[in-house]
Formats: structure tokens, sequence, C-alpha cells
């Protein structure tokens, strides 16, 4: 009996606080605005409360991976090289200018004079050698800030402006990888911090924002730092930021968070989505996307299994070909998603247009399957020997549309005979499923960075288990990702890249699907805000019109 | 033996026929209590939708239909259809099963599992009963979701795995009502005098014993039912229930969460369900609990 009640009186508690909030989000707000008007100059001052969709749990770049914390610590720390958003060229930023080594093993940085962090501490060579050599010290706590710097030998002190950084192995991918959050410079003295520390406190960079506190799962605050001076070479203006302070608030509800940005409760949010942005626009606030460069939303294949379906290259073809991405994209997506037309998205350095091997064939697909003697059976499942034609996904979601893109999907491919099983798991225990043998794909939303070289983070080839057969595609693949990351020629890499992303699609060992936008939701007074290169936040422009 | 009667046997016989005449009473109060014969409608109507959902719509709960997405309820759609233009109607009936049936399995786990933990405790008594029931009380410090939810992830997802996990979790309720139960009639003369005469400790336990606290553990597992049924959508509504793109009241809610204000119905039809289910039941496990309406 107490039993009983204890259940419902929690389910309905649930319920009534989700009611009373969205039901205070949308009344909660200043409603104090004036109507936008101004001269369109840029104004200094006033606070920009931002809405997180999720925790940033470690503020300390190299051991950070989530964009939300990345969008937090661009304001606070600086980099090497910043990446121009348009044409993805590097451009100077600590560093005013580098050289590169014809085998692409070293790499020599000339450092900005002048630069100082929010401590007051001088940015040299020095500080530039204990920053990567603490990325590498921390190990399996900076899994991707180590894999830029893999095979990092050290970085010798030229001169107090002077760096060279050395590679025992050509290291094609390092320079872009200078211009991410991950290997922003932070002072000596966060540095001699322990790495659990780091993650909540302390960070000091040399960025046009300083942090003052950050509790986990509320908020996050930044104010201006004043006589900032370097600002990178694709920002809008120089010097000081516009913005006095801002405030990240974490709502991990898109509901609450989507109603706390109509409300005015806050002035942007991240994530928003699918239908809050629809509604956004219908009420007149700015909605800013940007594809992410990367790897685009896909089923890959399990490298750790092996079994007669999945193993058949025509199944996996009849898959490619059995997806209607268009379909996808304009049902349970919008316009500010985007048909895939490779493994990455258009917007990638490297890419290369398979829009042709991508288009949706269920004849095609059927007619494989027919060849390959996978043939109908009593429910529309196709067999072959008595097996059916069944396939798993292991997937995992934090927030995004995944769960009604992959019913979609598992409509689609059942019209040719395929039967997709979806395997749901928490955060961090499909990897280890997969190990075990579930799943002949995992399903991914997408692996950011704007470097070609994603794609080695992305496909896990060979397995351990399973290695591919030499000769096969597979193997191919594997060499050309390898050869990719050692190749500092321009067009040569392109080349292989190329012949990457070919192999990845044709022989089925992914499933591209579609390219995956930062969706960025803004009140009518924010002004000039834009997306880094790789479609992070840059807030050092943005400037608030009668704030 | 025939013919002839223990005094326990004849003690459960009458209390069975008690059950009996508490039945006819509250068939006959049926009539005199719309309420209550509304709720015997509302669950007799989910039962039938869950064994037989194709006699309340022709349509394939999981057609995909993208152009029909998003469709606010009419005479074609009952409900309106999902963000895949799926009708939500034949969502909602073939969900009764997977949720009903969830239900059923959880209550029963708990009810097997809970009378056996009783029983014994109960029955036994001395140092064995203490380390038992402490046990269950470590369990009933636990909040129950909290409980399933961590049953649930060691588990894996899936709606046995669920069943399972709220079962367990109602575990401890079961076991304190049966121990107590047990406790009472064990002190009863007729238990004594089989003891005495020398039967055996588990023949004792299953023919005098057994028969006797079967009432109150039937009324508890009709009220937690109802429970069930909410804890069964509250985990499916977290995903850890049915996997996609099976139907289940609570992850149908959750579905509908990202369109509460553009497709009111996507939550609106499944959490009526879940709603007019529990409130029925609860209703009819109250007649059961409460004495008659007094005759004028």
């Amino acid at each position: 009996m107490a039993k009983r009640s204890s259940w419902s009186v929690r389910v309905l508690s649930v319920g009534l606080a989700a009611a009373l909030g969205l039901g205070l989000s949308g009344c909660g707000g200043s409603g104090a605005r004036a109507p936008a008007g101004g001269d369109g100059q840029p104004r200094s001052g006033g606070s920009l409360r931002l809405g997180l969709g999720v925790d940033p749990v470690c503020l300390d770049p190299s051991q950070s991976g989530i964009a939300d914390a990345i969008n937090i610590e661009r304001s606070i720390v600086d980099s090497l090289t910043a990446q121009d958003p348009k044409t993805n060229a590097m451009v100077p930023w600590l560093a005013s200018s580098w050289e590169v080594s014809p085998d692409a093993s070293a790499f020599t940085f000339h450092l900005r004079p002048g630069v100082t962090f929010s401590d007051g501490s001088a940015l040299s060579a020095t500080t530039v050698r204990e920053n990567f050599d603490a990325v590498v010290k921390a190990g399996g706590r900076a899994p991707l800030a180590g894999s830029y710097l893999a095979g990092y030998l050290g970085t010798d002190v030229v001169d107090p402006l002077t760096a060279r950084v050395r590679f025992s192995r050509p290291n094609a991918q390092f320079l872009q990888a200078t211009s991410t959050v991950n290997l922003g410079l932070l002072s000596s003295a966060t540095l001699a911090r322990p790495l659990a520390d780091r993650c909540v406190s302390g960070i000091i960079g040399s960025g046009p924002f300083v942090l003052d506190s950050y509790v986990p799962r509320q908020s996050v605050t930044v104010h201006r730092r004043d006589g900032y001076r370097w600002a990178p070479a694709i920002a809008g203006h120089t010097g000081d930021a516009y913005l006095e302070t801002i405030t990240y608030s974490i709502v991990p509800d898109e509901g609450v968070r989507s109603g706390a940005l109509r409300s005015g409760q806050v002035s942007g949010v991240t994530a928003l989505p699918v239908q809050a942005a629809v509604q956004a626009r219908q009420a007149g606030l700015t909605v800013a996307t940007k594809i992410i460069p990367g790897v685009v939303a896909c089923l890959s294949l399990n490298p750790f299994v092996s079994r007669p379906a999945i193993d058949d290259s025509a199944v996996r073809q009849a898959v490619v070909k059995a997806v209607n991405r268009a379909e996808v994209v304009s049902t349970v997506l919008s316009d500010d998603y985007k048909v895939a037309t490779s493994i990455l998205a258009a917007s990638t350095p490297g890419y290369v247009d398979l829009g042709s091997s991508l288009e949706f064939d269920p004849a095609g697909a059927g007619k494989l399957l027919d060849v390959a003697g996978w043939r109908a059976g009593s429910d529309g499942i196709r067999q072959r020997n008595g097996q059916r034609l069944t396939l798993e996904v292991a997937w995992t979601t934090n927030g995004g549309p995944d769960q009604e893109v992959l019913e979609l999907i598992q409509q689609q491919v059942r019209e040719v005979g395929i039967e997709l099983k979806l395997r749901q798991f928490v955060t961090g225990q499909a990897f280890p499923a997969m190990q075990r043998g579930v799943g002949d794909y995992a399903w991914g939303a997408g692996a950011f960075r704007t470097d070609p070289d994603i794609l080695r983070a992305k496909i896990v080839l060979p397995g351990p288990v399973i290695p591919p057969k030499p000769g096969s595609p597979a193997a191919r693949l594997n060499a050309d990702l390898a050869l990719q990351a050692s190749t500092v020629d321009e067009a040569e890499r392109r080349r292989v890249v190329g012949e990457a992303q070919h192999l990845a699609v044709d022989d089925g060992i992914t499933v591209p699907v579609y390219e995956i936008p930062a969706v960025v939701g803004l009140a009518k007074n924010v002004r000039g805000f834009s997306f880094t290169a790789s479609a992070n936040l840059f807030l050092y422009d943005t400037w608030l019109e009668n704030g | 033996m025939s013919g002839t009667m223990t005094v326990g046997e004849a003690l459960g016989e009458r209390h069975r026929a008690g059950m009996v005449r508490r039945g006819r009473e509250i068939g006959g109060g049926l009539l005199r209590q719309p309420m209550l014969a509304a709720s015997a409608v509302v669950v007799a109507v989910a039962v039938a939708a869950a064994l037989a959902p194709g006699a309340f719509t022709g349509s394939d709960p999981l057609q995909v239909r993208p152009a029909a997405k998003l469709h606010p309820p009419d005479s074609a759609h009952l409900f309106g259809t999902d963000q895949l233009g799926r009708d939500l109607f034949a969502r909602v009936v073939h969900g009764a099963g997977l949720s009903l049936s969830c239900a059923v399995i959880a209550v029963l786990v708990g009810l097997v599992g809970g009378s056996l933990v009783g029983l014994v405790a109960g029955f036994a008594g001395g140092p064995l009963d203490a380390a038992i029931m402490r046990a269950v009380d470590v369990l009933l410090a636990v909040p129950s979701l909290l409980l399933a939810t961590t049953l649930v992830t060691a588990f894996g997802f899936g709606p046995a795995q669920t069943a399972f996990a709220v079962g367990t979790s109602s575990i401890a309720a079961f076991a304190r009502l049966v121990r107590a139960e047990v406790m009472r009639v064990r002190e009863q003369a007729y238990v004594e005098a089989a003891l005495a005469a020398g039967a055996r400790h588990l023949t004792v336990l299953r023919r005098h014993v057994l028969p006797h606290t079967g009432g109150a553990v039937f009324a508890l597992a009709a009220l937690e039912f109802g429970g069930a049924i909410l804890a069964v959508s509250a985990l499916g509504f977290l995903g850890f229930g049915a996997q996609p793109p099976s139907p289940e009241w609570g992850a149908l809610i959750a579905d509908g969460r990202g369109y509460l204000d553009t497709a009111w119905w996507m939550t609106a039809a499944p959490g009526l369900a879940v709603v007019l289910t529990v409130l029925a039941l609860n209703r009819i496990s109250q007649a059961f609990e409460s004495p008659p309406v007094p005759r004028r």
C-alpha cells in the first residue's frame, strides 16, 4: 500500500514539476526589452544569458570533448592558430606565423609578443611546451587532445617566442589541431594543478573572458577581460570584447530550454530541437545554424562482429541504397539539416561528393539482395538458407532526434526486406557492448572536426577480433586512413582522403544519412554572433542592442 | 479425507465463501455506483485491447506515413498521428498489451518473490526472520523508482527487464504483509494442533498457513497492479522499456514530449490511457478494501 502510493506520488510530482516548469518558462520573461532599433554600431556592455543543453562536466580544454564545454572554453582560452569559418584556411592567433617541416613531423611556431594570461603571466615558448607536455602526460584523461599529439616527441624552446613541436612520425593534421580548443593554451599556474581540480575551477587562459565560477549542472559565469589585444585574424574587431559578462545556464530539457528562450529568460540557447527552431523563427527570433564539419550522422560497421548477414557486401550495399535520406530530412528533421552526400560533411576539407552512390534506390537494393540469394520470406523479411536478414543497431542518444530517425530508417529498409533491430544503450555502454559482439552497426550522431583526419576517429578498423582480410575494402580503407595522416602534400592528401570516402561508402562500411547542424536560437537584440570553423560559439564579437 | 474436514480447511472454506460473497456485493454495488461501473468498463476495455488489439483498429501501429505526420485527431485518426505519421490510436491500442503484460509480470514477480520471503520469515521466526526482515527493510529504504532504475540498468533495456525490475522493487512490500499474516495465522490453535499431531513444517505451511494469508495478499496485488502500470510507464518514459518502434504507453508519452506545444495529442492520448487505467484499477481495489455501502 505504502509502496503503491510512493510510486504514484513520485510520478505525479514529476509531472507537476514539469507542468510548473513549463508554466513558469511560459510567463517568466523579463518582457522589458525596448523595441529593436539603433544605428547598427556595436556597443559595449550588458550581460548575455545563454541556455546550454549539456553540462560541460569538465572545463579543462584538454580533458573535454562535449560541444557545450567547448562553447564555454572558447571564450576563456585562445589557441596558437585559428581557422577561417568560411574558407577553412589557417590564420594567425597566438602564433603570428609558423613553418611546417617537409615531412610534417616538426612544426615551428613564432609567438605573438605581449600576450598575457589573465593571471598576469606572459605567454612564452616554455608555456607552449608545458601545455603540450601536460596533454601527453594526462594520457587517457585527454583522449581527444592526446590523439592530436600522437607521436609527440617534445617541444623545443628555440627562443622565448619560438617553439618547435616535434613528432616521431608525420602528423599532417597537427596544424589544424592547434586551432582547436582542446589544444588551447593555459597558464603555467593552471597546468601545475591536479587534473581533476582543473575541471571545475582555475582555468586561466588568455581569452577575451575570464572564468568566474562553475557550479556543476547549474551554471558557468565569465566576465570580460580588460586589455585584451590579441584577437584572431578572423574576428570582426580588435580590443576588448563587447559583452561584460556571460552566464551559461545548464538547461537539459529541450522543451524548457526553448521555452526559456521564447519567454526571454535567456537570450540564447544551444542545441535548439527541430520543432522549437520552427517556432522560434515564427516568433521572429534569430536561429543561427551551421553544418558541423566532420563525420555525418551515419550507421557504421561494428568491427568486432562477424555474422553471415553483415559480412555479405551485397547486404551492406543494399542498406546504403535502401535508406531514403531526403525523406529522413524532410520528415523528422528540417531544412537546417542536409542530406549526406559523403561520409564527411560538405564543409570538411577533403570532402568528395558521392551523392550519386547515396541515392535512394530500393529497386537496386532489391536486385543486389536477389543476386546474393536473399529471398523474400512470408512476412516480407528476406531469408537465405533459412536465416533471416536481420541486422542490429547499437545506439545511444544525448537528446538529438536519433530515435525518430532510426525508426524511420527501420521502416525504409524493411521495404526492401531487411529487418533492422534497435538496441538502445546508456551513454558509454554502447562501445563495451559492441566489443562483446552486440550490434552489426553502431549509430553515430556525428564526430566533429574541421579536418578529414576525423574519419580515423570514427571508423574503428581493424577490430582486434576480426582484422579485415588483406586487400578487402576495409583493409584498404585502413591503409588510406593511416596514409592521409602522414601525407603532407595537400593534393595527395585530398586524393587519399577521397579514396577513403569512396571505400567507406561504396562497400557499405558506413551508411551516411544526414549532415548535422549546430542550431542556436538568439533573442532579437543579440547581434554580431558567429560560429567558429568547427561550429562552436564565438562570442567575442557579440553585442547587445539596447542591452 | 473425503467427507471430513480439518479445522484449518473449514476456516479456509469459510474464508473463500466470504470472498465470494464480497465479490457478489461488489457486483451488485456496481449498479448503484456509477464510478465503480465506469472503472470496470475502463479496465475491461484496456484488457480487451491488450488481448485483441486487432478488434479495435485495423491500422498498423508501425506503418510510417511521412506525408501524414503530426495530423491532429479526426475521424480517420482518432488520436491523430505522430511525427512519423503513424496512427496514434493504433499505437495506444497495441501499446496496451505491452504495458499491461509488463505490469502483470511485475506484480507476479513481487507476489511470488515477496510471498516466499514473507512465508519463510514469518514461519521460521528467530534469527532467520530477523535477518530476512532487516534485508527487506533495506529494500524498503531505497525509493522504488530508484531501485527499479538501477536494476534495469544492470539487466539491460527491454520490456521483460523493466517488468522484473519493477517486480523486484515491490518484493519488500509483499514480504512484509505476508510475514505479518503468517505470524497471525501460526498462533492459531489449529496450526499448533497440526504441528503437535506430527505434521511436517512444509505440510503445515502449505495446507494451513498459506490458504489463510491469501485474501490480504491478493488485495495488495490488486492495489500494486495500478502502481506497476505507472512504474512500467515511468521506466518506459525514461527509455528503459520497449525498444523502438514497439509502442508502449510510457515510451509514447516520451515521444510526444518534444511536441507539447505543437502536437498535444501525442502526449495526451497515451497519457489519458495510463491515467484512466490506473484510476480505474485503484477505484476497483478500493471497493475490495472498503466496507459495502450500508443498505437501507
